[in-house]
């Protein structure tokens, strides 16, 4: 907005259309130019486009679009004094002083600006109308509280969505996360607060073997490995004995769970069995049972007043509840052995291939802290801390005295590591060499000169020349069938690898081998072992 | 798109009786084997619906419709997806882990509204344009 400028006169200048007339009354400013003609006594809508106006009374005049009023002569408009303007807005001033109409009837509120001396006093700047200070105000509010909001949620769905480490800050508080999981029966949060390398484990081959068995028809189709149902578990006033929890380590502590009440829940018509596997349980009519354990009286009872182990380890700083722990604890107990203070350190080979090589080669030598150095330290690591006691357990083996002559392998990648099965092995026993060499689905095996070929199509019919007539045909057809299936995709260890170094992984391993086995079977094979156990 | 950012923070996942919300279920991404970069981004895609959303009224609030318009049809057809997704897959009537119908069915429902809305101002945006070619002097 800029002033007029010369001072001097009134502020805003008096010719100016679109400002009020002089005299101490206003005019609206019009619209569009026509001379406002409206009845007398009616206040006028303001105009815009600026033409001077008529009324010398200088009565407020309605806001007007610009269209001619009613008066058709066109005369100046004399609003008599005293009337009540339209709109049922009062005349304040009756004697006819300037007048202020309300904002609501779009007057240009600059024209309604009069300052004393005609000339805005100092500092006046101006500014944009009301209206628009309001609309301006109403946006800023709006961006402001959009932002600060948008921000807050921002915030907090960062925060709740970051993949913290499920552990956590103790091995009590570890396994009071344990327990507050069980109470609630939140299958997630046990297995997220399980040691994350266990954890990893039965994720990664609770899929496959789910996948298999919707395809052997022992699932229903729309079985979901993540949606466990069936089976209920609920616990109640579940605690743990802080004051006698033993420190084993700085990586493993023993709680003791002393009492609480464990209600299990089953109920077979609600696992996803197919029809013809629960016809053949005799499952059909069966209705859910539970069982309440009450722990406190199971300890005294079945227990010798003992209160249950549960280990916590510590991974990356946090602690979790393990299994393995768990269970190498109460064999331990059970025993009476104690934890040795010098655990076995892992020694991990180069590649995955040489992983393989190592443990061979242990085996065969009767190495067993060779063999257990091997093993991967996150899923196996509680092996290596028994180490000392299993080889004290297992007394000396004598070494088998054979050699490894050659060793290659096939890799593939699977979940969680790299399987390697033998391409050529050869082993020297005494002076006696053997050698088994792949080639597609076929093996040759060479021993004492002479060599020996087995391919996958080739099982069933040695079966049937070794077994006679007294094996079964459906017996035969499953056999053939697997050793086929083994052949094909071969048999071979997991190598995983921990910090660059490589391991070979049992568990990972003969789940491997179970996966390979049942991907031998069909439908109609399970059909046969449903009526054998009939 | 106020309906669908408040679904997302209401129960996505049922385990036992714990219930967690869409940002409690992605920060799970570890344990379902997606803490690769995948999974970081996935996060990050549905934790920017709050922003894209505040952008949204930023722009509809400064006069910029269309603009918010499309952002806003953007942003339901993509959280429209996932929560329709979520809601299909929410029948698990005796399972002790199963999808929580709440939060992706109100999400579901504030997604079909923003492309709703975002439809209405683009349609009166170009009637506006069709009425008056010449523009308002």
């Amino acid at each position: 907005m800029s002033y007029p400028g010369g001072g001097g006169g009134e502020w805003p200048p008096q010719n100016n259309p679109n400002q009020p007339q002089q005299g101490g009354w206003q005019q609206n400013p019009q619209q569009g130019g026509y001379p406002q003609t409206g009845p007398q006594g009616f206040p006028q809508q303001p105009q815009q486009g600026g033409y001077p106006q008529s009324n010398p009374q200088g009565f407020p005049q309605q806001p007007q679009q610009g269209f001619p009023q009613s008066n058709p002569q066109g005369f100046p408009q004399q609003q008599p004094q005293g009337y009540p303007q339209q709109g049922g807005f009062p005349q304040s001033n009756p004697q006819g002083f300037p007048q202020q109409q309300p904002q609501a009837w779009g007057q240009d509120p600059y024209a309604q600006q009069q300052f004393p001396g005609g000339q805005p006093p100092v500092g006046y700047v101006g500014g944009p109308p009301k209206k628009k200070r309001t609309g301006l105000a109403i946006t800023a509010v709006v961006a402001v509280v959009a932002l600060a909001a948008g921000a807050v949620v921002t915030v907090y769905a960062l925060k709740n969505s970051s993949d913290v480490a499920a552990g956590a800050p103790s091995p009590a508080a570890a396994a009071n996360n344990l327990v507050s999981a069980l109470g609630s029966g939140d299958v997630i949060g046990i297995m997220n607060g399980l040691a994350p390398a266990e954890a990893k484990l039965s994720k990664d081959y609770l899929t496959g073997t789910v996948d298999e068995l919707k395809r052997l028809e022992v699932l229903k189709k729309d079985a979901d490995p993540n949606k466990v149902s069936g089976v209920e578990f609920k616990a109640e006033n579940v605690k743990f004995d802080e004051g006698a929890a033993e420190t084993v380590n700085d990586h493993l502590v023993i709680n003791k769970l002393t009492e609480g009440k464990i209600t299990l829940t089953s109920d077979v018509k609600k696992i996803p069995l197919t029809d013809k596997l629960v016809e053949a349980m005799g499952a059909q009519d069966e209705k859910p049972t539970t069982e309440t354990i009450d722990i406190a009286e199971e300890i005294k009872k079945s227990n010798k007043g003992e209160p249950v182990r549960i280990a916590s380890i510590k991974v990356d700083g946090e602690w979790y509840p393990s299994l393995f722990y768990t269970i190498a604890d109460n064999v331990l107990h059970e025993e009476k052995l104690k934890w040795p203070s010098n655990p076995i350190a892992p020694a991990g080979a180069g590649s995955a291939s040489d992983a393989a090589k190592q443990i061979v080669e242990a085996g065969m030598s009767a190495d067993l802290t060779k063999v257990i150095a091997l093993l991967p330290p996150d899923e196996l690591g509680v092996l290596q801390d028994l180490g000392p006691v299993l080889i004290d357990q297992a007394g000396r083996i004598p070494a088998t005295g054979a050699k490894l002559t050659a060793f290659e392998t096939d890799s593939k990648d699977v979940t969680g590591g790299t399987l390697l099965t033998i391409k050529k092995l050869g082993v020297d026993v005494g002076g006696e060499k053997v050698e088994i060499v792949r080639s597609g689905d076929c093996y040759t095996v060479t021993a004492q000169g002479q060599n020996q070929k087995l391919c996958a199509d080739e099982i069933t019919q040695l079966i049937e020349q070794q077994g006679g007539k007294s094996v079964p045909s459906a017996a035969i057809d499953v056999i053939g069938r697997i050793g086929a299936r083994v052949l094909k995709d071969g048999i071979g260890v997991v190598s995983t690898e921990v910090d660059g170094k490589w391991y070979v992984s049992p568990v990972r391993t003969y789940a491997e081998i179970g996966l390979t086995l049942m991907r031998g079977l069909e439908p109609k094979d399970i059909d046969e072992l449903l009526k054998l156990a009939k | 798109m106020i309906t669908t950012v408040t679904g997302s923070f209401l129960p996505w996942l049922r385990s036992g009786t714990v219930n967690r919300d869409s940002y409690e279920v992605l920060a799970l991404r570890g344990w379902a084997g997606l803490s690769n970069g995948y999974g970081e981004v996935i996060r990050v895609a549905w934790v920017a619906m709050t922003p894209v959303a505040v952008l949204c009224v930023l722009l509809f609030t400064f006069g910029l419709r269309r603009f918010a318009a499309w952002i806003g049809i953007l942003f339901g057809t993509i959280t429209g997806t996932v929560a329709a997704l979520a809601t299909v897959q929410g029948s698990n009537e005796g399972a002790m882990v199963g999808i929580s119908l709440t939060g992706p069915a109100v999400a579901l429902c504030g997604a079909v509204l923003a492309i709703a809305g975002a439809i209405t101002v683009l349609t009166a945006s170009a009637r506006t344009a069709t009425n008056d070619p010449g523009g308002t002097p």
